[in-house]
């Protein structure tokens, strides 16, 4: 018969978590059906009353053209940053896994802007690129080039928003990708090279293949950071020109407080959460396919 | 011995902490302003509530001045029915926020207001809900060295026609006609209101198109010739280059450099933000154009500081009591002051500065309250921002902005 020591013994462990239990029911699960509750209304987003409209608000989302243009510029910021940060992470790794001197400060160096708020990082870029004083037409003047606006063209905003969101979190891929590194065993390359596998052979044969559960983590974290994608947006181009390089989450948060269309804000918001959920699992099942042993 | 004197030693000092801070205990109350932290009248606002704390002893008064993000904020706690005791009303005390704030007619002072604020801030029943410190009575700013420059007479500008003159001949001297800050959006809203003050509410030829408005109607046509004249002067590169990402603040520096003739701001609080980065900038406002030769330039006229009362807060008696001390002539002369605004109350004036000699040249000229706050539904500013921006980018055209402008102002007339 199970003793209350042992049955402390036992369950003890479990009121390790519940603080953490607690806050994620409080702060995430509960807004969130909140959230549920408020996508099936036409609450403005501050008065005390509201009125049920069913499914108008999911129904509308289908044909509104500022959402499928937020969507497709979602799809971008997601998949874009992803591929990027896994290029560029990895390519950081491999040159870092060497040794050679100040290479800690060089990870130092790339990992740095990780801990620097997106909001900041978007100002801060913005003075570089904004028309007047902007430091990239500082430079084109000097050559004798006209000024250029950089953030005026929808699309080239989005291609900058991207590039600053890779830049400022390359460091994170980085990171895990190192530690996938130093958890390759050394004999393999060793084995390889009696065989005489080039370093290139080396890179596809053993490298990637064995990366392949850090390749599953970073891919993962950017692609729902990419997903997810907000302060950068709102500091260099607020959502515009218009309404050209708003992400779900910027229109989301326009739709809500701007708008004041609360109920229609949260719809997107659940179509949000379900898409990321879907890509993200999907992704995992890809991923999941093979599995390397070693 | 010693232990049973650190005891009785612990419970002296345990004790005397406690009743001293019982007997400085005071009721705190919050007011949320929809201005910047260094802004003139934040700093007169926190003074006056300084000296008031001061004078009654039992009070703290804690100034949130939370810029652009106040109308989040409220609307956030508006929703949670949990308000700050007192808050500034930005141009909506009564069509957005009188459902939460103590009417104020019955105050000593309510005789008071300023007949020229009352349209912005009254319903129809007489009743209104803040404390007018100021009033904003605005035009479209210009710096008078620029025009003067470019060979301008700013009192000639009296029509749309003759402003495109004037941007024409501001081009031709090689300086941007007129300076927008289009990345914050708002700033393309005051070339709606403006317009549509002059197309519509302002010209007595348009008055059926301002009881259609009024009675919840859309007035497509007449919101057509203004979206017309803002691609007229898109297309006459009459903005700046960068006028969809510009910031705000930009947009002031470069109008107080000289950088351009006009600024798309409300003029009052333009020119006096303008003159804190260039105190020798010669800066001026004329009246809104008209829309025919043959009808007047108006002023519009709206909220400052206008300060409400939470109707539900607990501290509401010391609140309206603030609000008091607020609408003494000496603060009201502070505040007001502060801003460069005309009182808000007729029992003081105040010092407009260099804004003076406008408010006393352009006296007879009829006012009407801001056009989205008395004519359009609450929310509708941030469409008239967002859309403008669009225009000026080439992402819509003429035909999709009318068609975005009149589903969003039914949406939000049915809210």
């Amino acid at each position: 018969m199970e003793t209350l020591t042992d049955f402390w013994k036992k369950h003890a462990i479990n009121l390790l978590y519940l603080p953490a239990l607690l806050l994620f029911a409080l702060f995430v699960f509960y807004p969130f059906v909140m959230g549920i509750g408020i996508s099936f209304t036409d609450w403005n987003g501050f008065s005390q009353s509201s009125n049920n409209v069913g499914f108008d608000n999911y129904r509308q989302l289908f044909s509104d053209p500022n959402v499928r243009k937020a969507m497709i510029n979602t799809l971008i910021y997601g998949f874009g940053c992803t591929v990027l940060q896994q290029c560029i992470g990895l390519g950081y790794a491999v040159l870092l896994n060497h040794s050679f001197k100040l290479r800690n400060f060089a990870r130092t160096i790339i990992y740095m802007p990780v801990m620097i708020a997106g909001v900041i990082m978007g100002y801060m870029v913005y003075f570089l690129f904004q028309y007047n004083n902007g430091a990239l037409n500082d430079i084109l003047a000097l050559v004798g080039m006209s000024p250029v606006d950089w953030l005026a063209d929808g699309r080239r905003a989005i291609v900058i928003i991207m590039l600053i969101n890779t830049l400022q979190f390359v460091g994170i891929s980085m990171v895990i990708y190192l530690a996938g590194l130093q958890n390759i065993p050394k004999s393999f390359y060793e084995a390889s090279d009696i065989d005489g596998a080039s370093a290139v052979s080396q890179f596809f044969y053993i490298t990637l293949p064995l990366l392949k559960p850090a390749i599953v983590t970073s891919v993962t974290i950017n692609l729902i950071g990419g997903l997810k994608l907000f302060d950068q947006i709102k500091a260099l181009t607020n959502g515009g020109p218009g309404y050209e390089s708003h992400s779900m989450s910027t229109l989301i948060d326009a739709t809500y407080f701007r708008s004041q269309q609360a109920g229609y804000s949260a719809a997107m918001g659940i179509v949000l959460f379900v898409f990321i959920l879907i890509v993200s699992l999907l992704m995992l099942r890809f991923f999941n396919r093979r599995k390397f042993e070693y | 011995m010693n232990k049973a004197l650190l005891v009785v030693a612990a419970v002296v000092v345990v004790g005397g902490i406690y009743f001293m801070t019982q007997g400085e205990k005071k009721k705190s109350l919050s007011m949320i302003i929809a201005m910047h932290t260094t802004e003139p009248q934040t700093l007169a606002l926190e003074k006056l509530a300084k000296e008031y704390a001061k004078e009654v002893g039992s009070i703290e008064i804690e100034i949130m001045p939370l810029g652009s993000d106040t109308e989040a904020v409220l609307k956030t706690k508006m929703a949670a029915n949990d308000l700050s005791d007192l808050w500034s009303t930005h141009g909506w005390s009564y069509m957005r926020y009188r459902e939460y704030l103590e009417p104020m007619q019955t105050q000593p002072w309510a005789k008071d207001v300023n007949p020229l604020i009352r349209p912005a801030i009254e319903g129809p029943g007489g009743d209104f809900y803040v404390l007018p410190m100021d009033m904003e009575v605005s035009g479209l700013a210009y710096n008078a060295d620029v025009l003067e420059k470019a060979g301008v007479d700013p009192d000639a500008i009296r029509t749309w026609d003759d402003l495109d003159d004037a941007f024409a001949k501001l081009k031709e001297a090689g300086v941007t006609p007129m300076m927008v800050g289009g990345k914050d959006i708002h700033p393309l809203g005051y070339f709606f209101i403006w317009t549509g003050q002059s197309f519509i509410s302002g010209d007595p030829q348009a008055q059926e198109e301002t009881k259609q408005i009024v009675a919840g109607t859309f007035p497509s046509e007449k919101w057509r010739e203004m979206l017309r004249l803002l691609v007229r002067y898109r297309d006459k590169g009459y903005f700046n280059t960068n006028a969809v990402t510009a910031s705000q603040v930009e947009s002031i520096q470069m109008f107080a450099q000289g950088s351009c003739g006009f600024v798309m701001q409300a003029s009052n609080s333009v020119i006096v933000e303008a003159m804190t980065y260039n105190p020798n900038a010669k800066l001026g406002f004329i009246p809104i154009p008209s829309v025919r030769p043959d009808t007047e330039p108006t002023l519009m006229t709206g909220e400052r500081a206008a300060i409400g009362v939470w109707k539900d807060s607990k501290n509401k008696a010391e609140a309206l009591a603030f609000i008091g001390f607020l609408a003494r002539p000496e603060s009201i002369f502070a505040v007001a002051s502060a801003g460069g605004n005309p009182a808000g109350l007729t029992t003081t004036t105040s010092d407009t500065g260099v804004l003076k000699p406008f408010y006393a040249k352009y006296a007879d000229i009829q006012t009407f309250p801001v056009f989205d706050r008395a004519y359009l539904p609450s929310g509708m500013w941030d469409t008239l921002g967002t859309i403008g921006v669009a225009i000026l980018a080439g992402s819509m055209n003429e035909n999709e902005a009318l068609e975005r402008f009149e589903a969003e102002y039914n949406r939000l007339i049915k809210q």
